[in-house]
């Protein structure tokens, strides 16, 4: 199972990084963000466009919700990631009313509206969209919806923080922390039930995810998102009861490096 | 705000789908906006990108438009850009390219008196050219349609001295002569003037001689008709990806709207899923002779993908080559 019931040590980047993490939790911030004044969003084909302004910029930020759009245009060095890292385009010069785009993941979105209910979701019209007419415009814009929501919903709730991981070739990624402060433990790919797939069917494929996670310093970890009945009604967010999770954590073993006596050492890179 | 020495000022015309640019300030404008009737037009993904660098003011009935206005603009299917395609415009923009709506022609405005007093600055045989004539595909489908022609904007005053019964493609580089034109699509083009059409658009010479000849895509107009052109190539189905959404041309400080040449790739928006060789070839044959791409969106990540359909390592002595390197493995 994932990293709570087995004690993971987590990898930080740099020597207060840990510090840092423990003086800002994600709770905290989760928290912070409970309290705020809802902003609005609207759909921008597959992703979520809210205006914030700074305060709530920065919020998203620690919280690792969305990007703010536009990007940076000049990234920053990376010999000392900062954190909480700097929000392109909002000044601390400019009044505290500048607003600025931020744009969310349909996962993201739909879980700050419905679970955390920290954001309203609008149509065109500036009609506000209830949680079920939400969920049936997510269905629609994104196959797997369901599978997906269940997974990302399942992490996020034990605070972990979840991004996409399209970069990596996998559906998310998963950090204990800020990415500014912590390497990415898990590259997750969400399973569609346990019968055979359409994706690692094969160990090809198996061999081929193995080898970009360890070249990426990850672990590769399987979700399985099943149906618990056969015939489940999908028009409502509270089918997402009538699903089960598994997760399943897939590390290479390699006898060359673990004949020492003591601590088996689970390594995730490919024979030279 | 920033305050930036030179900023432009656009008008939203809602009819059109593009912003009139009102004041014109500083260089950007030579490789951004369309020339129609000798005024300036950008569509609505060049007008957000500006308006976010603080380059321009977008107007809406003499009003200021607010970010999220020009934003919901953006967003409307009508207006032929989506938003994935407008953080592809400006991810593209940032780094220097040139983009432009495929197949929308940059200007249709003529410096020149005559048409077209082509010289033979380029050098042309068309008779001998027995290429397809691939017509850009908003002139196709405005013809497949209906069989009106129609042109946004009134080319009377520019179309004067032109005569109206020639064709010309836009990029050159797959223009000829088509006598079957007339055939498909039942227009009257038979008298194509036979000098007209340039097979080889030499990108090296667009300056010479070929300055004064400017690209036209026109089927057969007749001037008394109020006719419009489609200048935002709207998509036929949103969903399907046969046709590309962009001409890109890499960042050149002497890109002139006259003569454009023809763009580095087209690029393609991607639907859900990677394109099949099918696709792949359909793909090949619209963008006619010109490199393209795709690229895919996904949660503010944008990687563009080529697909080649030729591998290398084909040779003319194959055979021969093949069977000796199987022979050398046993």
């Amino acid at each position: 199972m994932m990293g709570d019931s087995k004690e993971r040590r987590v990898r930080w980047k740099g020597r207060h990084a840990c510090e840092t993490a423990l003086s800002d939790p994600m709770s905290a911030i989760y928290s912070a963000i409970k309290a705020w004044t809802p902003p609005s969003g609207m759909f921008a084909d597959s992703a979520v466009l809210l205006q914030v302004n700074s305060e709530q910029a920065q919020l998203l930020n620690r919280a690792c919700f969305g990007r703010p759009y536009p990007p940076a245009i000049a990234p920053p060095p990376p010999s000392a990631p900062t954190y909480p890292p700097p929000i392109p385009g909002f000044d601390d010069s400019d009044s505290k009313e500048g607003l600025q785009f931020f744009q969310l993941a349909l996962e993201e979105a739909f879980y700050l509206n419905y679970e955390m209910k920290v954001v309203d979701m609008m149509q065109e019209e500036r009609v506000l969209l209830s949680h079920d007419e939400l969920w049936r415009l997510m269905l629609k814009k994104k196959q797997h919806f369901v599978q997906h929501y269940k997974a990302y919903s399942h992490m996020r709730s034990k605070r972990w923080v979840v991004l996409s991981g399209i970069q990596f070739g996998a559906d998310f990624m998963a950090y204990r922390h800020h990415p500014a402060l912590v390497h990415s433990d898990y590259a997750v790919l969400v399973m569609l039930g346990e019968e055979r797939q359409s994706r690692l069917n094969t160990w090809t494929e198996l061999h081929a995810m193995g080898r970009l996670c360890g070249s990426v310093a990850k672990t590769l970890l399987l979700i399985y998102v099943k149906r618990k009945d056969a015939a489940v009604d999908s028009t409502f967010p509270s089918c997402l009861e009538d699903f089960d999770l598994e997760t399943v954590e897939v590390n290479r073993w390699l006898p060359e490096k673990n004949r020492e006596a003591g601590e088996t050492l689970e390594e995730n890179s490919e024979l030279g | 705000m920033n305050f930036k020495k030179d900023v432009s000022v656009a008008s939203w015309e809602s009819e059109k789908g593009l912003a009139e640019v009102t004041v014109k300030k500083g260089k950007l404008w030579c490789s951004m906006g369309i020339i129609r009737s000798s005024k300036l037009y950008c569509n609505i993904e060049e007008s957000m990108y500006l308006a976010g660098l603080g380059s321009l003011v977008m107007l809406n009935d003499e009003r200021i438009m607010s970010d999220d206005e020009i934003c919901s603009l953006l967003l409307f299917p009508g207006h032929g850009c989506s938003w994935a395609a407008y953080q592809t415009f400006a991810y593209l923009k940032r780094l220097g390219y040139i983009v432009g709506r495929y197949d929308v022609l940059w200007t249709t405005s003529r410096k020149q008196e005559k048409f077209p007093s082509l010289q033979s600055d380029v050098e042309t045989d068309l008779s001998s050219k027995a290429e397809e004539l691939i017509l850009p595909s908003n002139t196709l489908k405005s013809v497949v349609k209906s069989s009106s022609r129609e042109v946004q904007f009134p080319l009377s005053d520019t179309m004067d001295e032109v005569n109206c019964d020639m064709i010309l493609t836009r990029t050159g580089a797959e223009s000829s002569m088509n006598p079957s034109l007339e055939e498909k699509y039942g227009n009257d083009s038979a008298s194509l003037p036979c000098d007209i059409g340039r097979s080889n658009y030499p990108r090296e010479d667009s300056e010479a001689g070929l300055e004064d000849l400017q690209s036209l895509s026109v089927l057969n107009l007749n001037k008394d008709e109020d006719t419009s052109l489609s200048v935002l190539n709207l998509k036929k189905d949103e969903d399907t990806c046969d046709q590309p959404m962009f001409d890109v041309f890499l960042p050149n400080g002497r890109f002139k709207k006259s003569v454009p040449g023809p763009p580095t790739f087209r690029l393609c928006m991607s639907s859900n899923h990677p394109p099949k060789p099918s696709d792949i070839r359909t793909m090949e044959h619209n963008c006619g002779g010109v490199p393209f791409k795709y690229v895919v969106v996904e949660c503010g990540h944008i990687s563009i993908f080529s697909f080649d359909t030729d591998i290398p390592g084909r040779s003319k002595q194959g055979e021969g080559t093949l069977s000796r390197v199987q022979h050398l493995s046993y």
